[in-house]
């Protein structure tokens, strides 16, 4: 069924309101409520603007590191931390400490810095492995756009700081390089 | 004396409370049933945004965030938690008088819709009944606009499943019947 035919039906279930209230019930409605204790001034201080992260300039961009190795779950074990954040100016700066990292513990760290940033991981072939690879796009057509990126290329969109206000780190500090290849699966990094 | 600054909070509330009352008192008739419930709840929710007043969005985001208030006062007085006002005895009495709700017909579509889960009837009643778009929505119910458009389609998704197969399930009846 066609979504406006589906709305249609829906809207025939709406119960019929018929409302004929005199503008003296409102009124008194009105200045009952305006005559009770409003709150105190909201305190308008803000919280510290939130540094942006280095990966996350556009929204709806996104970063594939392929970090590759295998992205394995190890419950149980005593979890150090999977990612560096360093503040750099208005900058994040996120290293992947731990490229065999459960996506999950990225999400978690991420999230523990109140950053809104999801890390999921995919498939890509072999000769992907254990290189940068980014896409970045807001549709089916712009995903299939993948490429691996060549040395000192910046990744479209979101990391050339011309054509957003975010870096990226420079490849040297790009820690996500894998030290195992397959299996071949990679992080890509969602804004 | 009036204190200037209490006066253009009452004029900013007296602008959007004429400008918005008669839809969310709508919003609580429909969802209730109950005239005498809707005047209390539409009282919280208006308390609500009087005492918040700085949080009230402008513009056409003001009426969704009423009805997102609404909806936590409603969740609330399902939960027991409801209050009567002694503020609203005048339109309670006048809703009481004018019989203002008339339900929907009993028909076999108003059956599925009410098999839906809750979350799925509310996403659909805001577009069809309410008419608001994704991002008002998303103000309504306090979550980003991607994430109303996909609980938006999987609810149309489960409502057109539903009805289809309440539709297979009539027509099997009738040839049985037919026999």
């Amino acid at each position: 069924m066609k979504k406006h035919d589906l709305d249609a039906v829906t809207r025939e279930l709406a119960p019929t309101v018929t409302l004929t209230i005199s503008q003296d019930a409102w009124t008194e409605l009105s200045d009952g409520i305006t005559a009770t204790e409003a709150s105190p001034a909201v305190d308008k201080r803000r919280a510290p603007a939130r540094p942006r992260l280095v990966l996350v300039a556009a929204a709806s961009l996104l970063i594939v590191g392929a970090i590759a190795a295998a992205v394995v779950s190890r419950p149980g074990q005593d979890q150090p931390q999977a990612l560096s954040v360093t503040e750099m100016g208005d900058k994040l700066i996120v290293r992947v400490i731990d490229p065999t990292a459960d996506p999950k513990r990225y999400n978690a760290e991420f999230k523990k810095l109140g950053l809104n940033i999801k890390v999921k991981a995919v498939a890509v072939s072999p000769p992907f492995v254990g290189t940068m690879i980014s896409f970045s796009g807001r549709n089916a057509h712009d995903m299939g756009q993948l490429h691996r990126l060549e040395p000192g290329e910046k990744c479209n969109g979101t990391l050339n700081p011309r054509s957003s206000s975010a870096g990226r780190p420079s490849p040297e500090r790009r820690t996500g390089t894998p030290r195992r290849r397959p299996p071949s699966r990679a992080s890509p990094w969602q804004a | 004396m009036h204190d200037p600054p209490r006066d253009g909070r009452r004029e900013r509330f007296g602008e959007f409370f004429s400008a918005n009352h008669d839809a969310v008192l709508g919003y609580l008739l429909r969802r209730t049933g109950s005239s005498h419930d809707a005047a209390d709840l539409l009282a919280d929710t208006f308390l609500i945004a009087w005492r918040r007043l700085d949080e009230v969005p402008a513009g056409d985001q003001t009426r969704p965030w009423l009805y997102g208030v609404a909806r936590r006062v409603l969740a609330n007085h399902r939960r027991g938690e409801g209050r009567r006002h002694a503020l609203t005895d005048r339109l309670r009495s006048e809703l009481a008088e004018s019989a203002p709700l008339e339900p929907a017909p009993d028909s076999t579509a108003a059956k599925v819709f009410h098999e839906l889960p809750e979350q799925d009837r509310e996403l659909l009643s805001l577009v069809a009944w309410e008419e608001l778009d994704t991002a008002q929505i998303a103000t309504t119910l306090g979550c980003s606009r991607n994430a109303v458009r996909i609980r938006l389609h999987r609810a149309r998704k489960r409502f057109t499943k539903l009805l289809e197969a309440s539709n297979r399930s009539t027509v099997t009846t009738k040839a049985e019947g037919s026999r």
